[in-house]
């Protein structure tokens, strides 16, 4: 055979592959962004799937937004914020940045009523996108890319498993932070006397503001909590650092916007519960509650309902205080409603 | 511009190529040349146009300077411009690459607080100086004949080898571009080059930055927070590194041979299986052979060699080797990896010596040679973990996971297996309370290190497959173990090529992170 003969042939199949390759997945169209309309789960590979996600499905299928790193991310179920057709947008190990594409994305390309954003020092403590899971060339990329594999790989793992990422159609992820660390280890990292800091970069603060702007400009109320992190860490936090994260956080919104926040006394039952958390991160009981209080703050503001705090009863152990009780799978699912199936009948929100 | 990324793939590489082939049917002789140079430039500029400012005044100073130690009438004068010479590349070298750390270490022992601010290092500075230094140190000593600005700036830009080597010595490629417009064999050249190319490509993006991902990153890290590494979790990160290097680094060397094949120059070989070394000694013979030539030539020979008895060898094996790992990085791990080579070689040479006196007939069994392959292997492994470690610490805790000082905890899945369990289980756990895979996230990743080992112990290297077509320049003529591996111009290869590059750009395409390592040294 001829180098020139070899070279064409060679040329043949590679294109034959990609073509072939990229029809497949045309067809199943992973992600909605060509044709399909059907529910979208989050298999694997979140940030990606999520970003992908916000080009049609999630503007589509959904009124609201809850966004936020991890923290707003492992057990937040959002069908327990029920009456809403709220997507939980939240990334593992999201900063403001990546939250930001994401959620211009869908905010650009929707009809969203409110999005509610999950304030902690991690989102802004550094910018840019992190690693290259967040990117617009993910778009065709989803034709021909490991992707389509990865997430075929894992909807084989999830075969069976309820309350895995293959149940979750509005973005729920169920996953404890740090498997290989227990209570008890992580009790000795919060408390060997060193303070927990975190750089505050002004580039990642004007990225949260970017959603606040955009959410406002095309009239999407703007709701966000500052995440109630457990006792333990609070008082390891640099409080200069945390005070100036506030002031640099709280300038951000304004009237129409509604900010409260968790970490003050009347969250203290679920801050001094070890059974709330997993490790700084909630534990599946602790997401309930802190979903709770987000059902009560939007009946609030949107229905103009009013309901008591989920801490009112004044439990002293509102997640059964042992760590790990409250970290499991406690709850059926077939109790919550599949946000998807809820009729959009809130009023477009005013500004 | 990296040599996997789509854009040097489908519109560097290619329109360099076209306009060279135009160019080699122009009258003006120097075109082909010229263009050479101008996209070498264009490619050095493409990650910072700045750093042009650099390489090319280094370039003509060096050239002037070649040009003065030439024609300098007495040896005196020869060697005073040859120190000017060292001293101007050593020097830019220290400023750009050690300057920091010097200014470090100096703060932390005198309590001072001088601040160099950010120093980036410029792409490939230190393969480039060394060529640059091994020029003058020819011209010095007369080896080097009069060769035109051209060619000069061409042997050191010409871009397959500018950024990450192979470090190519002026006389293996001078004369190449001489006999640019005398080549004949177009489709040849693309074919095999494309070839070579193409097996670079599919061990940097399938390989290493798979085991990037999934188990090099998390685990030195990990261990760079100082937390406790299992034993597996150890084993897995520091074996997935060893890997990743090579490939990484061997997959380049392959891209810029293949690459430079396709223009019909040859490059010279920088990898012979360094995994199937039976020593260290053969082991430096095999990785980055272009390193540990102008190693041998223009610092251990300089130094004295063994010359002057074997003391002052073994001393000068040493430095020549702690240089070299200095050479690598501007770091105190640098500087352990560099030194423990130096000792690996101070010994195997010593024992080779006893060996030669006391048992100057016998041949290494079978089994010993499988046990050196494997002692070799480990002593690498071993020199790797503080190569890629953040911090002497970090390399420590890798090591103490190594060998089982913080027990050997099995994954929950092998402990209930029915007899083996028990049997391994007893052999487990301190007390530890973390999953036995620590920051691994998969376990697949145990069975992927696998299939890469074989691949580097059975299997031949790109210049063995194509070895019939001198791909390479290269010393080695060994061939293959199965001939049916070696190239040929059929349409299963030509199949497999396809499909290999299909593969290649699905890994191209997915939000894998690629970052070549040498490119930091």
């Amino acid at each position: 055979m001829t180098s020139r003969k070899f070279l064409l042939l060679a040329a043949m199949v590679t294109l034959s592959l990609v073509l072939a390759f990229s029809a497949f997945n045309l067809w199943r169209d992973d992600f909605g962004l060509f044709w399909s309309q059907d529910a979208k789960p989050v298999y694997t590979r979140e940030k990606t799937t999520k970003y992908l996600l916000a080009h049609r499905y999630i503007p589509a299928k959904f009124e609201a937004l809850l966004m936020g790193p991890s923290y707003a991310d492992s057990f937040m179920d959002t069908r327990q914020v029920s009456g809403y057709r709220m997507y939980n947008m939240s990334m593992d190990g999201a900063n403001a940045t990546e939250l930001r594409e994401v959620a211009l994305t869908a905010i650009d390309k929707g009809d969203l009523r409110f999005i509610v954003i999950c304030l902690t020092p991690y989102i802004t403590k550094d910018h840019g996108i992190k690693g290259a899971e967040i990117s617009p060339k993910e778009y065709w990329g989803s034709l021909f890319s490991l992707l389509p594999i990865e997430i075929a790989s894992a909807r084989w793992d999830a075969r069976g498993k309820a309350e895995a990422r293959a149940a979750s159609t509005w973005g729920m992820t169920a996953f404890i932070q740090r498997p290989h660390m227990t209570w008890e280890r992580y009790m000795r990292s919060e408390t060997n006397g060193t303070n927990y800091t975190a750089d505050l970069d002004p580039v990642a603060v004007q990225h949260l503001g970017d959603i606040v702007t955009a959410a406002r400009a095309k009239n999407v109320r703007v709701f966000a909590y500052f995440y109630p992190y457990n006792r333990w860490f609070t008082q390891s936090v640099d409080q200069a650092m945390w005070q100036r994260y506030r002031t640099a956080v709280e300038a951000l919104f304004d009237k129409n916007d509604v900010v409260w926040d968790m970490t003050t006394p009347a969250y203290d039952a679920m801050r001094t519960d070890p059974g709330c958390y997993t490790d700084a991160h909630l534990s599946a009981a602790g997401a309930r509650i802190v979903l709770a209080d987000i059902k009560r703050i939007l009946d609030l503001h949107l229905k103009g309902e009013t309901a008591p705090s989920p801490l009112a009863a004044g439990e002293k152990s509102p997640c059964y205080g042992k760590p790990g009780q409250g970290s499991g799978f406690d709850r059926p699912a077939s109790a919550l409603v599949d946000p998807m199936s809820i009729q959009r009948t809130l009023p477009a929100a005013t500004g | 511009m990296i040599f996997s990324s789509p854009v040097f793939i489908f519109i560097f590489l290619p329109v360099v190529l076209l306009v060279f082939q135009l160019s080699l049917r122009l009258r003006y002789q120097h075109a082909p040349l010229l263009w050479l140079i101008s996209a070498s430039l264009f490619f050095y500029g493409w990650w910072n146009p700045i750093y042009l400012l650099l390489i090319v005044p280094l370039i003509i100073a060096n050239f002037v300077l070649g040009r003065i130690i030439f024609a300098a009438s007495t040896p005196q004068l020869r060697k005073l411009y040859l120190v000017a010479g060292i001293i101007l590349n050593l020097g830019t070298l220290i400023y750009y690459k050690y300057a920091g750390f010097l200014v470090e270490n100096i703060n932390a022992l005198a309590g001072t607080h001088f601040d160099m601010g950010l120093i980036v290092l410029p792409l490939g500075i230190s393969f480039f100086t060394f060529q640059k230094i091994a020029f003058l140190a020819d011209t010095y000593k007369g080896r080097v004949g009069r060769i035109s600005l051209a060619d000069y700036s061409l042997f050191v830009l010409f871009f397959p080898q500018l950024i990450a080597g192979p470090i190519v010595h002026h006389a293996e490629i001078v004369p190449q571009f001489k006999e640019l417009r005398k080549q004949s064999a177009l489709w040849d050249n693309l074919s095999i080059g494309a070839c070579v190319f193409l097996i670079g490509l599919f061990k940097k993006v399938v390989f290493a930055d798979t085991l990037s991902a999934y188990a090099v990153g998390p685990v030195f890290s990990g261990a760079a927070t100082d937390e406790y590494m299992t034993f597996l979790e150890a084993w897995g990160g520091v074996l997935a590194y060893t890997l990743q290097l090579y490939f990484d680094f061997s997959g380049y060397s392959d891209m810029a041979i293949g690459a430079a094949r396709m223009f019909g120059i040859r490059l010279p070989e920088n990898f012979n299986s360094p995994y199937k070394s039976k020593n260290i000694i053969d082991f430096w013979r095999r990785w980055h052979i272009t390193l540990g030539r102008f190693l041998r030539d223009y610092l251990y020979i300089a130094l004295g060699g063994n010359r002057s008895g074997n003391a002052r060898r073994y001393v000068n094996l040493f430095l020549t080797m702690l240089i070299g790992g200095i050479w690598h990085g501007a770091g105190w791990t640098f500087v352990v990896w560099g030194a423990l080579h130096g000792s690996y070689l101070m010994v195997n040479h010593g024992w080779r010596a006893l060996r030669e006196k006391f048992f100057p007939q016998r041949q290494p069994s079978r089994l010993g040679t499988v046990l050196s392959i494997g002692l070799t292997f480990l002593a690498v492994m071993v020199g790797w973990t503080f190569f890629r470690a953040e911090s002497f610490s970090s390399a420590m805790a890798l090591l103490a996971g190594m060998f089982g000082f913080n027990g050997v905890l099995l994954p929950a899945s092998v402990q209930s297996l029915p007899v083996l369990g028990p049997l391994l289980s007893s052999f487990a756990d301190f007390g530890t309370t973390r999953e036995a895979l620590g920051n691994i996230k998969d376990p697949l990743t145990f069975v992927f290190i696998a299939v890469m080992l074989a691949w580097c112990w059975a299997l031949p290297n790109a210049q063995q497959i194509f070895r019939p077509y001198e791909v390479a320049l290269s010393s080695d003529t060994s061939v293959p173990r199965w001939p049916a591996l070696v190239f040929q111009r059929t349409w299963v290869w030509a199949a497999t090529a396809g499909t290999v590059f299909a593969i290649c750009l699905l890994y191209l395409q997915s939000n894998i992170e690629q970052e070549f390592l040498y490119f930091d040294f």
